[in-house]
């Protein structure tokens, strides 16, 4: 295998190549586009746009779903500064500043330091990716099938548990995911599972479609009931910041890259933690703590910094250990399964130079989007005064017709319009989605290396634990899933939450 | 109240229990090996295992009911499921354009745009400009 450094400097030099250079610029664009869209955010974003990566070769499609990835997460700051509604729980702490500050007339600073920041914050997490997920992916070479299934076991009841108060809700939700993995004939003796006759589903439920529906269209159910209306800041003032403002917010963007990027490391720990604990990082060291709250630019800067740095460290248990940490990056990791490339510990030693062509272009994604974010702020407010009844309906057929490109079938838009209803009672019902996407991604995995290991030691249970590794995993998840019942049966008390969908 | 206070955990429980018949029939071991049921038997188990502690919980928390829409909000939700569902139902007969336009009409007016002529703009872009994207991407509508 390649060092960091070659294969960073090798994927740097692929990915300036114009072709990548030209569908990471779409990517980005696409995923600003969708991002900003009010209430949708980047797991939504991605979801309705994967279909339109579907016709490119593997190396394009992936880089492009990764320019929609970072490009959503920024597009949804805008409408967290500008409208108010964060597009997701993670850009909820920059609404205490960043909204207070477009009020004041500051609007175009913050959106010019949550670019910086992001810019910054992306830039670090990339190269703890390129760094650690080698190295990661190493100790995941020597793990067996047992090791494999308490890992998965393991980041699974990780994710369940910072849901906080919702953890038994989560741990339902993740078992739901996974009895839908399920559906489809079972690869090791054909028998077809839950397909009641219906000869679409013998391949399983297709992954793409179900989060389009659960994304897209349940987020126009949503609509349909609430009517989203927003009040946009007119005065945006001046995009890029001052020396002093640059001055004042230097520290939050260096603390916000290290937390950011420590917590990316934790498949499940989510960008709300990372922004959430980056605030509070970031009242704690201030000497006026009075200003938080009221348009202070370390406020913006450090947890758009901390979530930037999330989003790309957490693609290193993705690459290294086929490990998904949130709903938007199962989705990104359904996507790459599409394309026939599968995360995990092998994708390092199999696909070398297209993971680290990869890597390289999160680089320049992040490049690229500090370049289009400061200059084309004026049109992202432009499109933020389209009312969302006028958005609504496109949102709907987009999804709907996406659904149907991906299988040429009208089975798919069924399915999508069923994930669709399903979102939509789960977001009445507050039940967390990123677990069931998680589980519906990883599960196949899950179940092979669960059944592989069964075989390898004759039905054996005690295999699972004939191994430090496979132990240290089974005894941690074991004892988070205790801590969150003892908790739950015995005191009664919800606990804090700690992590908020995706 | 109590009812609906338990009807989705109950649901869950009731199509978990379900699961866990359905996947004994696939055979749950085989030869010193797992069938093909015993994966879908343990996560239905899981599944039904936290469904109960869900219904537990719903039984004796004092939370509110989560904010089920009301009255007029609930009709249009019931109307935009009404309206998806109606374009699956006709896009192979109707063919793409005119149900996309249908849908984006109808979903513009439930989502409260009173302007005909900026609805008309969407519908048409959702229509011909989709179908021109789509089509432009390898997928005849």
């Amino acid at each position: 295998m390649m060092t960091g450094l070659e294969g960073l400097l090798g994927g740097f030099g692929n990915a300036l190549a114009p072709d990548l250079l030209l569908w990471a610029l779409w990517g980005c664009l696409l995923g600003n586009l969708v991002g900003v869209l009010p209430g949708l955010g980047s797991a939504g974003a991605i979801a309705i746009l994967l279909p339109v990566t579907t016709v490119l070769p593997p190396g394009p499609a992936i880089i492009m779903l990764g320019g929609i990835y970072y490009g959503s997460q920024y597009g949804g700051t805008i409408t967290t500064i500008l409208l108010n509604i964060p597009g997701e729980a993670s850009s909820a702490v920059t609404a205490l500043d960043g909204h207070p500050m477009a009020r004041q007339g500051r609007a175009g600073a913050a959106l010019g330091i949550a670019a910086i920041g992001s810019f910054v914050g992306g830039c670090i997490g990339t190269l703890a990716l390129a760094f650690g997920a080698p190295i990661l992916a190493r100790a995941g070479l020597a793990m067996g099938p047992a090791e494999r299934f308490s890992m998965m076991l393991f980041a699974l009841a990780l994710l369940g548990t910072l849901l906080g108060k919702d953890a038994i809700k989560g741990f339902m939700m993740a078992f739901l995911g996974l009895l839908i993995s399920t559906v489809g004939i079972d690869p090791t003796e054909g028998v077809p599972r839950f397909t009641f006759g219906e000869a679409h589903l013998l391949d399983g439920v297709n992954f793409a479609v179900a989060v389009m529906g659960l994304f897209g269209l349940a987020e126009v159910l949503l609509n349909a009931e609430e009517r989203l209306t927003g009040g946009i800041t007119e005065k945006v003032g001046r995009i890029v910041p001052t020396l002093a403002e640059l001055r004042q917010a230097l520290g939050a963007i260096v603390r916000g890259s290290i937390i950011g990027t420590g917590l990316g490391i934790i498949p499940g720990a989510g960008s709300t933690l990372a922004s959430f604990i980056s605030y509070g990082a970031e009242t704690s060291v201030a000497r006026d703590s009075s200003r938080f709250g009221r348009g202070a630019i370390e406020g913006v800067a450090g947890p758009e910094t901390a979530n930037n740095a999330y989003a790309n460290a957490s693609f290193i248990p993705l690459f290294s250990l086929g490990i998904p940490g949130t709903g938007s990056l199962a989705i990104q990791m359904g996507g790459m399964m599409m394309y026939g490339i599968t995360p995990g510990p092998f994708l390092f030693r199999d696909n070398p130079s297209l993971v680290w062509t990869v890597i390289g272009s999160m680089l320049v994604g992040n490049i690229i989007l500090l370049a289009l974010n400061i200059p084309l702020v004026s049109i992202w407010i432009q499109l933020l005064r389209i009312r969302y009844s006028l958005l609504s309906p496109l949102i709907a057929i987009l999804t709907l017709v996406g659904a149907y490109s991906i299988t040429s079938s009208v089975f798919a838009v069924w399915i999508a319009i069923a994930f669709g209803a399903v979102g939509y009672v789960c977001h009445k019902l507050r039940l967390p989605l990123p677990p069931l996407v998680f589980t519906m991604v990883v599960g196949p995995s899950l179940e092979s290396s669960f059944r592989r290991a069964l075989q390898i030691s004759n039905g054996d249970p005690s295999y699972f634990l004939s191994s430090w590794i496979s132990i240290v995993f089974l005894g941690a998840a074991a004892l988070l899933v205790l801590f969150v019942l003892a908790t739950f049966l015995l005191r009664r008390q919800p606990m804090r939450s700690l992590a908020t969908p995706d | 109240m109590a009812v609906l206070r338990l009807l989705a955990p109950l649901v869950i429980a009731v199509f978990a229990g379900a699961a866990i018949w359905r996947s004994s029939l696939y055979g749950v071991w085989k030869h010193s090996a797992p069938g093909a049921g015993l994966f879908p038997l343990l996560t239905s188990c899981g599944l039904l295992f936290f469904a109960l502690l869900w219904l537990y919980d719903r039984a004796v928390s004092k939370d509110p009911l989560a904010a089920l829409p009301e009255g007029v909000a609930m009709l249009r939700v019931g109307l935009q499921l009404a309206a998806l569902v109606l374009f699956a139902l006709v896009l192979d007969p109707l063919g793409y354009v005119a149900v996309a336009i249908g849908l984006a009409i109808i979903t513009a007016v439930i989502a409260g745009e009173k302007n005909w002529g900026w609805m008309i703009v969407v519908a048409l872009l959702a229509g011909f400009g989709v179908k021109y994207f789509f089509t432009a991407l390898g997928t005849p509508l």
